[in-house]
């Protein structure tokens, strides 16, 4: 009887394991969602709201969550710290240092980077352009991470349960 | 000759007082009557606009030079120069005034760029109204003006590629300004009557129409004055300084200012809305300005404007102004020039019916080096 509960009690536990495993590797496609969804809505800010940059910028950090409100919130706060910089190096020094904090990978990074060069210098349509090229890119990237985050998913799940059958099989 | 109009005739603009101080404000009690106290533009309105290297030459700038600063200019490529009321200086890298160009702040592309990136506060998809005017009003009311690329639509400028040139326009509030003029404006029947100010670009004249109409709008207890509600309609931005709805620069407490909107549309909404006994307006010139301003009249409302031009017989050459000047509208006219400095009221006619003050010649000019 003992050795049944105890049997019972290996399974769960690293199906559990494999389930946090397989958890994690929804981050990125969270985080690529929501930095999509805050060039949108900085897109939106620019063709209509009319806001001046830094503004535009805080209102769409308020709607996000950590950690990719951070590239918003601090190109907002460089911008407005009056150093001189432009909204192009603001955004990249913000991007640099969050980066770490994410589950984002270079190649992403690398299409948020491309905006630098552009943001608030040209004129309004040429602003609409830039950001939804990169939302468009960033989508693509999304759809692969999010299929592969389903065979990841998958592979650690079944992993976790297996594991632990053959775990306990071998112990008792 | 009843009190109010001897304000006209004495020589009421004394020598202003010299600001104190690294920019600080003058020590003049601008409750004297007659007294011009003159607010320099502070440097910190200024600087957080400015590409830090420029920025960097302007803050080792003496102050006195800076009290006397009118402009300051980038031009992409070619020396950073100040206007001031003695002519422009070029500035070294370390903010020292020289006649050697080639020792000059050579302004670069990145200088442009960021500078109009700071002034826009990074938003230069924002702009598209102000690159269409030619310039930009950053709080304390002063103006950067913009050359570059233009770029048309359907023959009309839509908007400025490759900004390439910035002039910061630094405006200075000068209280009492137009105290010499104010028994002139006010005439015999305590009422305020409308007056047209006339003057060459750079002499005044938008100093001292804010100044009218802060004196209007406070009333001035010493010459027995109430104060009137005021409607002004700030097409341009430049007599209230307006950053967001709010003026920058004392307008005075009667004063409801409708910023950044035509003229022509302005003074009905006024009308409508705000029931005011004076409507003031900067630069008319176009014919519906005419129109709308005769409205005013109409309707009872004293007008105050500016134009620009050098002296009366200037203006009639012009026919939408011939118009005005003719239709009777505006009482009183007042000619400005910088021959004592920016200021100089050259002459001060009033019309028929007169409050005997007649003309009055060239007096004061508040900045004189």
């Amino acid at each position: 009887m003992l050795r049944l509960v105890g049997f019972l009690a290996i399974i769960a536990c690293s199906a559990m394991a494999g389930n946090l495993v397989a958890a994690s590797y929804g981050a990125r496609t969270r985080q690529l969602s929501q930095v999509r969804t805050g060039l949108h809505l900085l897109e939106s800010e620019i063709a209509y709201a009319l806001g001046a940059l830094p503004g535009a910028l805080e209102r769409i950090a308020s709607g996000l969550t950590v950690p990719v409100r951070r590239f918003f919130e601090r190109t907002a706060c460089s911008l407005r710290s009056g150093e001189g910089l432009s909204p192009g190096e603001a955004w990249e020094t913000a991007l640099r240092q969050v980066f770490p904090q994410t589950a984002l990978v270079v190649g992403d990074l690398d299409v948020l980077l491309a905006l630098s060069s552009h943001l608030g210098l040209t004129d309004r349509d040429d602003q609409r352009r830039h950001l939804r090229l990169a939302g468009d890119r960033l989508a693509v990237r999304e759809t692969e991470a999010r299929d592969e985050q389903r065979a990841s998913e998958k592979m650690w799940r079944y992993l976790g349960v297996l594991g632990g059958l053959a775990l306990g099989i071998v112990l008792l | 000759m009843s009190p109010l109009d001897a304000a006209a005739t004495q020589p009421a603009l004394s020598a202003p007082p010299r600001p104190t101080g690294p920019d600080g404000p003058s020590v003049a009690s601008a409750a004297l009557p007659g007294s011009v106290t003159i607010r320099p533009p502070s440097r910190d309105e200024i600087l957080p606009y400015l590409a830090p290297a420029v920025r960097r030459a302007l803050e080792r700038l003496g102050s006195d030079l800076w009290a006397r600063a009118e402009e300051v200019r980038l031009r992409r490529g070619r020396p950073l120069s100040l206007v001031t009321n003695g002519g422009d200086v070029w500035l070294s890298p370390l903010g020292l005034p020289t006649a050697d160009v080639s020792a000059a702040y050579q302004v670069t592309a990145d200088d442009t760029q960021r500078t109009l990136s700071l002034v826009s506060q990074g938003s230069v998809y924002a702009l598209e109204e102000e690159f269409r005017n030619g310039y930009v009003t950053i709080p304390g009311g002063h103006r950067v003006g913009l050359v570059g690329r233009a770029l048309l639509e359907n023959g009309h400028l839509r908007t400025l590629t490759h900004v390439a040139g910035l002039s910061f326009r630094l405006s200075r509030e000068v209280r009492g300004a137009a105290r010499g003029v104010l028994g002139a404006v006010i005439g015999r029947a305590g009422r305020p009557r409308s007056a047209l100010i006339v003057s060459p670009p750079g002499c005044g004249k938008t100093t001292f129409l804010r100044d009218l109409v802060r004196l209007l709008s406070d009333g001035v207890p010493e010459m027995r004055l109430r104060g009137f509600r005021v409607g002004l309609v700030d097409e341009r931005s430049e007599v209230a300084a307006c950053y967001e709805g709010v003026p920058q620069r004392d307008v005075g407490l009667r004063t409801d200012v409708l910023d950044a909107c035509p003229k022509a549309q302005g003074v009905f909404l006024l009308l409508r809305a705000m029931s005011p006994e004076i409507i003031a307006a900067d630069e008319v010139g176009r014919p519906e300005d005419a129109l709308a301003l005769g409205e005013a009249a109409a309707s009872g409302a004293a007008v105050l404007a500016t134009a620009h031009g050098h002296s009366l017989s200037d203006l009639a050459a012009r026919p939408m102004l011939r118009d005005i000047i003719r239709s009777g509208l505006f009482e009183v006219f007042v000619v400005l020039s910088r021959r004592h400095g920016p200021g100089t009221i050259e002459a001060v006619e009033t019309t028929a019916d007169g409050s005997g003050s007649g003309a009055v010649s060239a007096v004061g000019g508040w900045a004189r080096a």
